[in-house]
């Protein structure tokens, strides 16, 4: 025997994290964008931190008694709720939370759970969180008789955030094992989801009044109690406060307990079959079977058909394209609000609703990349290729804007700019796969296909941040196509001969269809000097 | 004889697959270092190598998947990288680490390739159901490949490399983590295809199963060819995993040194 004691559980847990984020950061030093990437979110993440914390030491000062009891309330809501939802829309897969990782381990529940929780607090977002807590604690420190009070309350409210999101992305991944409860988990996730990014998105919007009714409502939720009880114990108020704590403490204790149920079961219940075995038809090619049999029975109708079959039957896919309609709408409705909700106007903006979607047009060799080498090594026509993941990119990027459109044209009853949005985009659209066929190789960014709706692997890599980058510049390119001609058709439609209009919707179909033609061809011949490049660059090896 | 690498350089007309100078090196790592290889046309060649050697770099750089930094590859008379379509309409690749279209069934798997290879679509059809017959897969053939056990997708992989019927067959140790009965019928597709004429380079680190399949063998270590030729001729009258031994180098220190394994330092087992 030796005699020195092996480290605890919880040191393993937080080393391991460490250990993960340490190297995912030296594996981004493989990348420029991935480094560019991880810069964006380190300055993001120390801003936030900073800027948070120094509001947070100033909320006694800057801030009267009512306006404070608004904000901590909101803020702690928002706190929790926003680690509840955020790293299961961001994609984040914490390696130290899978349980296959862990099931040869000789741990007990109890190992595996405060582990976990330690390791929790390790990384980028959770010390943001931390400092914006350890803020509001000093911030709301009247003496040091107070301190206790709120440092409870500050770790109880740490605690609630954290378990409560292991708890809810350990049921989601149990849930995920089938099919059905995989469309629910990401169902749960994007309307969870959507609801704190709306929040976050509307609240310049929001007037005082309307904040104070949230917060009148928030203050009987746990989250929003211990938001007051940090108020009540600033004041002195223990007795108050600590009821509070407590509601919030019971939902530790609750959640912890299912998160305990549903990782027992995940460590010892085998992984279902996610899809099984599939009907039969009578296609004399499988891949062409049901609705695809319309399909022409070429290299380009069997990569459109395998496309089709994706996007029906890949979690991730469905997720991502539930979750970018969904977003989309919530990115919209503030430019709306801008613009007044009841001018038919506000229509013409419902192509933002793409934002979400618009990796499927910009970064078209990223989507499944753990089998570009299957297209590699069969030498497949390039304009084969590209046929199948443009018309994955026209959907991707039409069905949310169509949804956005139809949302507002409805609300505002702006039938005109209805239509003037649908003919811009059926050839805008083609327009932008087009150029981003010419864009994917040269920033490409693996979006795996993964049984996990949520396993998109993008986050604390840096990519999903260079990802969101390329997807705002890209942006920028879309409006340059559509703002023009949507505005040019609107007051063609408005105020000239119908000939007009038509002369100016073919016009801009003829253009968007010039771009479409000029850059697929480009990409066509540009492809084969790139795919092994692109090849190398999707590497499962590198992106695991 | 047994050739070293600097030995005769017969023009790729002649042989399967010819290599000369193959060189790829990933940082300051040198994974596979000016390798030269022929490969006789209907022969069962084997590479083999210890961890790292070198082989699936080889591979992918045989296969277009990987550009080498340096060297010529020539598969069936068509050198790989100056005239890569008709390369790779005459090999087909069977890698290692086998990512697959995880969410297309087995036959849809299939039929998707055969169309993307330009094959026509009875062709397709009829191959299809063939090799899902003779790789015993005709009943899983409407489950998601996401789905298959490890034996299964290498099935799926291999039918999805001879589907277009090349000429020349590149596999990825092809054996590894498949159960003896599916071994068995890999094997046997695999000798039907030499006797029709094929080419089969494997790579392999199970000296049995190249000893046992392969005519002619290649050993690889640190990035360079040791030893090649016939495996009669490498062996020369030992086992062929002696020879291998022999040639990449053992490690200076053996199991036995584990006295803590052994139990002999005194430490209490728990």
């Amino acid at each position: 025997m030796t005699g020195v004691r092996p480290p605890s559980t919880i040191r393993i847990f937080v080393r391991l994290k460490a250990r993960l984020v340490v190297n995912g950061v030296r594996r981004m030093t493989r990348s420029t964008w991935a480094r560019v990437g991880f810069a964006f979110a380190v300055l993001g993440a120390v801003g936030a931190a900073a800027l948070g914390f120094g509001m947070a030491l100033g909320l006694r000062s800057f801030w009267d008694p009512h306006e404070q009891h608004r904000i901590l309330v909101l803020v702690t809501f928002g706190i929790v709720m926003g680690w509840w939802f955020g790293p299961i829309l961001s994609g984040g897969v914490d390696e130290t939370i899978d349980p296959a990782r862990l099931s040869l381990l000789p741990l007990t529940r109890r190992q595996i759970r405060t582990g976990q929780i330690a390791a929790g607090f390790v990384g980028l977002s959770p010390l943001m969180v931390v400092t914006w807590v350890t803020g509001i604690v000093v911030g709301m420190a009247r003496s040091w008789s107070v301190v206790p009070m709120l440092t409870l309350c500050g770790v109880v409210v740490l605690l609630a955030a954290l378990v409560g999101s292991r708890s809810l992305s350990t049921s989601l991944a149990r849930l995920s094992r089938s099919r059905r409860g995989g469309d629910l988990a990401a169902l749960i996730a994007v309307l969870g989801g959507s609801t704190v990014f709306a929040g976050l998105q509307l609240i310049r919007f929001v007037t005082p009044e309307q904040l104070d009714a949230a917060a009148r409502v928030l203050r009987w939720t746990p989250p929003g109690m211990a938001g007051e009880a940090f108020e009540l114990a600033s004041g002195g108020h223990e007795l108050p406060a600590l009821w509070r704590i407590a509601v919030l403490a019971a939902v530790v204790l609750i959640a912890g307990w299912w998160w305990s149920r549903q990782l027992d079961r995940l460590l010892v219940e085998p992984a279902r079959r996610t899809g099984g075995r599939l009907d039969d038809d009578n296609a004399e090619l499988a891949i062409f079977g049901g609705r695809r049999a319309m399909l022409p029975r070429t290299p380009a109708g069997a990569a459109v058909a395998r496309e089709f079959i994706y996007l029906v039957r890949s979690p991730g896919r469905r997720a991502s394209m539930l979750g970018g309609t969904v977003l989309g709408l919530v990115y919209v409705a503030p430019v709306a609000a801008l613009m007044g909700f009841d001018d038919p106007r506000v229509v013409l903006v419902a192509p933002v609703g793409m934002l979400f979607a618009l990796q499927y047009a910009s970064n078209q060799l990223g989507v499944d990349p753990a089998a570009f080498w299957i297209e590699v090594a069969a030498g497949a026509p390039h304009a084969a290729r590209w046929a199948g993941r443009q018309m994955l990119g026209v959907l991707a990027v039409m069905f949310p804007v169509l949804v956005s459109t139809l949302i507002l044209a409805v609300w505002t009853r702006g039938w005109l700019e209805l239509v003037v949005v649908l003919v811009t985009m059926s050839g805008a659209s083609f327009a932008m796969v087009g150029v981003g066929s010419v864009l994917s190789p040269l920033f490409v960014t693996p979006i795996p296909d993964s049984g996990n709706p949520f396993g998109g692997r993008q986050a604390m890599s840096g990519t999903g941040c260079v990802a969101g980058i390329i997807g705002m510049l890209y942006l920028v390119l879309v409006g340059v196509l559509v703002a023009p001609a949507e505005l040019a058709m609107r007051w063609a439609w408005q105020s000239q001969p119908w000939w007009v209009g038509v002369a100016v919707a073919l016009g801009a179909l003829g253009l968007n269809g010039s771009v479409w033609w000029a850059s697929t061809r480009f990409a066509v011949r540009d492809l084969p000097t790139k795919e092994l490049d692109v090849l190398a660059r999707l590497d499962p090896r590198l992106n695991a | 004889m047994v050739e070293r690498s600097e030995a005769a350089r017969p023009t790729p007309e002649t042989r399967a697959v010819v290599v000369r100078g193959l060189a790829k090196s990933f940082g300051d790592k040198v994974a596979v270092g000016g390798i030269d290889l022929d490969v006789p046309r209907g022969s069962f060649y084997g590479l083999v190598g210890p961890n790292g050697a070198g082989k699936s770099t080889t591979i992918k750089m045989c296969t277009a998947l990987l550009r080498p930094d340096a060297g010529r590859v020539w598969v069936d008379g068509h050198e790989v990288w100056a005239d890569t379509h008709e390369a790779k309409c005459r090999f087909g690749v069977l890698p290692d680490d086998l990512p697959l279209f995880e969410r297309l069934t087995g036959d849809e798997f299939l039929s998707f390739l055969g169309m993307f290879r330009g094959l026509a679509p009875e062709d397709v059809a009829s191959r299809c159901a063939e090799l899902l017959d003779v790789l015993d897969l005709t009943s899983d053939a409407r489950v998601l490949v996401a789905d298959y056990s490890t034996g299964m997708r290498k099935k799926i992989s291999l039918a999805a490399a001879v589907l277009h019927a090349p000429r020349v067959l590149f596999l990825d140790e092809p054996f590894e983590s498949v159960d003896p009965v599916s071994a068995r019928t890999i094997q046997d597709l695999l000798r039907t295809f030499c006797a029709g004429g094929g080419t089969v380079v494997l790579s392999s680190h199970v000296m049995d199963t190249v000893e046992r399949l392969c005519d002619h063998v290649a050993i690889v270590n640190l990035g360079h060819i040791v030893l090649q030729g016939p495996v009669d001729e490498v062996r020369g009258g030992r086992r062929l995993e002696d020879v291998f031994i022999d040639a990449v180098g053992g490690s200076h220190r053996t199991a036995a040194d584990l006295d803590w394994l052994a139990g002999r330092n005194g430490d209490a087992r728990p």
